[in-house]
């Protein structure tokens, strides 16, 4: 369907053209990311259908939707236009054409049906980036955004040898080249090559996750970033390190790396929460509650591998947009007040309720969704995962459970420490939420509320993804 | 028992409305109140209105006399819907109408509060949560209210967030329910695997799919299910060992103290295990037992500690969690002996609804009354001076320690005769018979203790003397309780065939055991603390280390809060940060720091000598020409 | 006849000498000097051979191959007297420009 390069097209188009709007890039770009929404949302009947071209060397632009791409793709439009909708219009323009542009890559590793087309958009991800942190970001920006961008590359690269091994594998037993994605693991190679192949996926998938041990990248990213390149970064970002293992990874049919990738889980979870505990900046804080929720998806992944519970794998692909949405609205609400009150040190905090009582409300709610209150998305998806889990691995499901519990503690706290308890009158008089900030985090809020009571649109297409795979 | 099909069936509309309204009235409310400040006076009354049709609608539902239920697909397995049994309608009946009861009475305790919209707002969706936990269909459904009403009470203690306080008992209440929630969704997670064999396709926690294929499933899995479960139950019901958040969540108005605390979200984990009783009679005896003596021991336990309480709320939450056990111990006492004792136990779970709800609504008007004062050592005299108030206070005392003809009587003592009559065949139920029997003793010590003090003898304080009963809208609420709490034993036959009936006779001599043990405890408090023939401070004194242990509420509070959040938690989280900060991520820098320093050295070869370069070039081309020479290519 | 032998020895002490010349001198003049001496060593291996074999064309080669040295002694010069211009010296310690 040559409708689906629209899909790529568009957000191109929009990046050039917000490169040179000047006073009105924000506008402008409002403008286009609703008419991304809406075409995307239009594209619904478009899913399962393919666009194919020729090969050269059995690399083509293959490109697909499929029930577990479009709900990632609806994400990446969602909160593109949230965090457009939520940004300083003061800003210089090419910052959203930045967006677009990483909007465009997201859409293209998403889509990719080839596995070298694939590689191509993973690593255009890191361009716009690179420059959305180090240009726009806090104290340690360059650090920062070259810290991001070797890590992460340095796991890619690995992952094109792993990509050229399958691909000569597959040209030694079948005589042509293919990077389909459905044909090219029919040539697993063994021995060696294979544990070779498996790290190059490992690598870069878990690193961009991010999971224990390969996860230092993000607390710092996730800081020094500009607020809503933070909400882009942990909300889409990591989804491509989770679309990566549920489409590809998923192929390793190995139980062992099933327990590898749990244990891993596990620990991020635990590890993320203990450090949580221990933050003094907010938004930090928010970073390893970012990469705890990123832990389980490494536990689903790697329950299926052990088990195949489908439960579980669904509850981790329910739990990336759950969170895709849920961070968005935390990060949102920490550069509220971080704007409002200059400081984003909790012990200078306390008592906002006072002064920002819509913030309350929000930061409340959103708090409440990621530690995975029941009528919120976030508990959909870890019960799903508990659940589904405890079959394969019955009592190591209470480390997973104290993880659990850990989450609830830093969050609470946080809330006390923060929202609740006596007014900090070393504050002054700070104003609440602007409306530019109060909106989109509303919406977000509004909709992971939706998804919490009603998740069906968004789960059944996960379980026919799996009942076709 | 039947199922729905269709969702517009009467009974089915009539049972999602008696959840559903509350829950709506949520957003209205706060809406509402947050953009108009004259609506504010009316929240409280928009409110209560929707409590009172969900009261009629449960009353409704009563009358069609049916049982039934329906359910509607929602994600993966599970399913939502109603469950509309004698069970479920009796605990509706309860909550809508004691909260009804609450919520008129808070409309005037909440007085001039300019967040009182906030107030009303949350406690209508606690009311609808607490309705749609009792309705619910599904057990993941159920988990969705339990934790809603959680959420609930986690805003409500902390309603007055300015108060660190109050915003620190929140903290506590959310953490420590939370992990007996987790332990709840792992006991979800073995009913669901345990099922899902039985039923294939279905909702395996459906609750009709539970009740009906429970004894098909193995009894060890059926235990270890029903102990996890009742690791939720103890946590929102605060048995022991999670029964340390509610005398902290009295920091709370006392009208949340009234409707959460004593009356209904507590009560959730006493439905939540006669729900799926059938999982607790077909499994492993082990669950059983750890019910029984769960909730026996907690009856005992909360009784010691309060004696020692000179806070009046305090008292009264150390009394809840007490007689919470004695519900528990009702369902275990069936459980071990195979036998349907659930409407023994939700007969007191009312009686006790009513008689608590009735004695924190008597303490909020004494708070009222006297500002805020709630340490007792500083009331007295209150009798003459707010008689209305301090007799409906003396009847929920008798109510509380089970004086006949109240209600309490009908409920409490039927609960230790029913020990009693199961420890004849089980020897094992004997101790759990006697920590009853004590602990019918220490309510009656505890509870006279508080009366005496609160009501005879001189005031104490400016605040004491003068106060006085409070206006009729607190004090109708009031009336109507202890009407309730003295009648309520005519429906106790009634009520047991409604639910399920278990008859047992016992001789007279041991019916009356606890009778006997009441009148002993009311003379010893007066000894006490009525006359002042002996004083409790030298016994005090003189029982000296026994004192210190139960004052410090065994030491158990400190344990969690000092030693498990403070120092090893805390700690922990500062060496995995720290850890991570500069090791983990230290040894992604020192990567790069190895890769700089090679780099520093290798370039030195850069000397920008030109000499140097053709040096090289020379003795390259000498090394390339001699291993040519030697691999035989030149 | 002088044996070729003894006369390629020659041609390779000088080949020598020249080389090490290039790869240590510190001087500018001194610099062209074994550039001279390296040319002049090919030079004289050309002829050598040249004569051995009696192939005049050879010779005719070293003949061109000598102007060009001359030509490029005098661009090294030129190049010396611009250096001088800038750096007052001819000392080739003064190039480090594009080191580390």
């Amino acid at each position: 369907m040559d409708y689906l390069l629209l899909l790529l097209v568009l957000p191109i188009l929009f990046s050039i053209f917000t490169l040179v709007s000047g006073r009105y890039s924000k506008i402008l770009s409002l403008v286009f990311s609703s008419i991304m929404l809406l075409t995307v949302l239009l594209f619904y009947e478009f899913i399962n259908t393919n666009f194919t071209t020729d090969k050269f060397f059995g690399i083509g632009f293959d490109v697909g939707l499929n029930y577990l791409s479009y709900p990632l793709i609806l994400l990446v439009t969602i909160v593109v236009f949230a965090a457009i909708f939520y940004q300083d219009p003061k800003i210089e323009s090419s910052y959203f054409s930045y967006i677009f542009f990483l909007q465009f890559s997201l859409f293209g590793v998403f889509m990719s049906q080839n596995l070298f087309l694939f590689y191509i958009f993973w690593e255009l991800v890191l361009i716009p980036s690179y420059f959305m942190i180090g240009r726009w970001g806090g104290p340690r920006k360059d650090y920062t955004a070259l810290k991001f961008l070797i890590y992460t590359h340095v796991g890619s690269v690995i992952m094109l040898v792993s990509i050229f091994v399958l691909a000569f594998n597959y040209y030694s037993l079948n005589g042509t080249f293919n990077f389909d994605y459905n044909q090219i693991f029919s040539a697993m190679p063994s021995g060696a090559l294979y544990y070779l192949v498996l790290t190059g996926f490992f690598l870069a998938f878990f690193i961009k996750l991010p999971t224990f041990p390969l996860h230092t990248w993000a607390p710092d990213v996730y800081v020094e970033s500009p607020t809503t390149s933070s909400m882009i970064f942990s909300g889409l970002l990591s989804k491509m390190g989770a679309y990566g293992i549920f489409a590809i990874f998923i192929n390793f049919k190995d139980s062992s790396v099933g327990w590898l990738i749990l244990s891993l889980g596990i620990i991020s979870l635990i590890y993320a929460s203990f450090s949580a505990l221990a933050q003094k900046d907010l938004k930090r804080m928010v970073a390893y509650a970012s990469i705890g929720h990123m832990g389980f998806i490494s536990i689903a992944a790697g329950v299926y591998l052990i088990s195949s519970s489908e439960l579980a794998l669904v509850g981790g692909m329910f739990m990336m947009f759950a969170h895709g949405l849920i961070i968005p609205i935390l990060f949102g609400t920490v550069g509220s007040i971080e704007r409002s009150t200059g400081t984003r040190a909790i012990r200078d905090l306390g008592g906002l309720t006072k002064m920002m009582p819509n913030l309350a409300f929000l930061m409340t709610g959103g708090f409440l969704a990621s530690l995975g209150l029941p009528g919120l998305a976030g508990f959909i998806a870890e019960f799903s995962v508990v659940v589904g889990s405890w079959q394969a691995i019955t009592y190591v499901s209470f480390l997973i459970v104290f993880g659990l519990v850990l989450s609830a503690s830093y969050h609470i706290w946080a809330l006390q420490r923060t929202i609740f308890g006596p007014y900090n009158n070393y504050l002054g008089k700070i104003g609440d939420m602007i409306p530019r900030e109060f909106w989109p985090v509303l919406i977000l809020f509004l909709l992971v509320l939706l998804f919490g009571i009603y998740p069906y649109p968004i789960y059944h297409m996960f379980q026919a993804y799996m009942g076709g795979v | 028992m039947y199922q729905v099909e269709e969702f517009l069936n009467p009974g089915v509309l009539a049972a999602v409305l008696i959840f559903l309204i509350p829950i709506i009235l949520f957003p209205i409310i706060l809406l509402l109140g947050k953009k108009f400040e004259k609506f504010r006076r009316y929240s409280g009354i928009l409110a209560t209105s929707g409590i009172f049709i969900s009261f009629l609608l449960s009353y409704y539902l009563y009358s069609l006399n049916e049982s039934f239920y329906y359910q509607n697909g929602w994600f993966y397995n599970f399913t939502w819907g109603v469950f509309v049994d004698p069970l479920s309608i009796a605990m509706a009946m309860m909550v809508s109408g004691v909260s009804f009861l609450i919520h008129m009475f808070a409309i005037g305790y909440m007085g001039k509060d300019p967040n009182r919209h906030v107030y009303f707002a949350e406690t209508s969706l606690f009311t609808g949560g607490m309705l749609g936990l009792v309705l619910s269909s599904n057990m993941v459904m159920f988990f969705l209210f339990w934790e809603l009403v959680g959420l609930c009470s986690y805003l409500l203690i902390g309603f007055w967030w300015f108060k660190p306080n109050a915003a620190s008992a929140a903290k506590k209440a959310f953490i420590v329910t939370r992990v007996g929630d987790v332990l709840l969704i792992l006991g979800l997670a073995v009913l669901y695997w345990s099922l899902l064999p039985v039923i294939k396709t279905g909702d395996p926690l459906s609750i009709y799919n539970i009740l009906k294929y429970a004894n098909i499933v193995p009894k060890d899995q059926l235990a270890l299910a029903g102990a996890l479960v009742l690791g939720g139950a103890a946590g929102k019901s605060a048995q022991f060992p999670l029964h340390v958040w509610i005398p902290d969540a009295m920091e709370g108005p006392t009208t949340v103290s009234a409707l959460i605390h004593a009356a209904t979200m507590v009560t959730a984990g006493i439905y939540l295990v006669a729900r799926i009783y059938p999982v607790y009679l077909y499994a492993a005896p082990w669950a059983g037992y750890l019910v029984l003596y769960v909730g026996a021991f907690t009856a005992f336990l909360a009784g010691t500690m309060g004696l020692v309480m000179n806070d009046i709320k305090r008292i009264l939450a150390y009394s809840t969690i007490s007689q919470l056990g004695y519900m528990l111990s009702a369902l275990g006492l069936g459980i071990v002996a195979s036998q349907y004792t659930i409407s023994i136990s939700i007969y007191h779970l009312i009686v006790h609804a009513f008689l608590k709800a009735l004695l924190f609504l008597t303490a909020g008007a004494i708070l009222y009354s006297l500002l805020d004062i709630r340490d007792i050592r500083k009331m007295g005299g209150l009798w003459k001076r707010m008689p209305i108030t301090i007799t409906a206070m003396l009847i929920g005392a008798l109510t509380l320690v089970g004086f006949p003809p109240t209600a309490g009587y009908f409920s409490k003592d039927e609960i230790i005769s029913l020990s009693y009559y199961f420890s004849e065949q089980n020897p094992g139920i004997y101790y759990a018979w006697i920590l009853l029997l004590i602990g019918a003793f220490l309510t009656t010590l505890y509870t006279f203790r508080m009366f005496f003090i609160v009501a005879l003898g001189k005031p104490k304080s400016y605040a004491a003397e003068n106060a006085k009963d409070p206006p009729w809208v607190m004090l109708a609420p009031i009336v109507i309780l202890s009407i309730l709490s003295l009648i309520y034993g005519i429906f106790q036959e009634g009520f047991y065939k409604y639910i399920g009936n278990f008859e047992f006779t016992l001789p007279l001599y041991i019916e009356i055991l606890p009778f006997i043990l009441v009148l002993f405890g009311i003379y010893i408090a007066w000894l006490f603390y009525g006359s002042s023939r002996f004083s409790a401070q030298n016994f005090a004194r003189k029982s000296g280390f026994a004192y210190r242990i139960v004052k410090a509420k065994y030491y158990l509070d400190y344990l969690y809060t000092n030693i498990i959040a403070d120092r090893l938690i805390v700690y922990l989280s500062y060496v995995v940060a720290l850890f991570d900060r500069y090791i983990v991520d230290g040894f992604v820098n020192g990567i790069g720091k190895s890769f700089n320093y090679l780099a520093s050295i290798t370039r030195r070869l850069q000397t920008g000598i030109v000499q140097n370069y053709a040096t090289f070039v020379i003795i390259g081309l000498i090394v390339f020409l001699i291993l040519g020479k030697i691999m035989g290519v030149i | 006849m002088i044996p070729l032998i003894y006369v390629l020895t020659v041609s390779l002490m000088m080949f020598t000498v020249g080389l090490y010349g290039i790869l240590t001198v510190k001087g500018g003049i001194r610099l062209l000097i074994s550039i001279e001496i390296l040319v002049n060593s090919a030079n004289l291996n050309i002829v050598a051979w040249a004569v051995n074999i009696a192939d005049s064309s050879g010779i005719m080669f070293v003949l061109l191959s000598i102007a060009i040295a001359a030509a490029e002694a005098a661009i090294g010069f030129a190049i010396f007297v611009a250096l001088y211009r800038q750096t007052k010296g001819i000392g080739l310690k003064s190039l480090m420009d594009l080191r580390w």
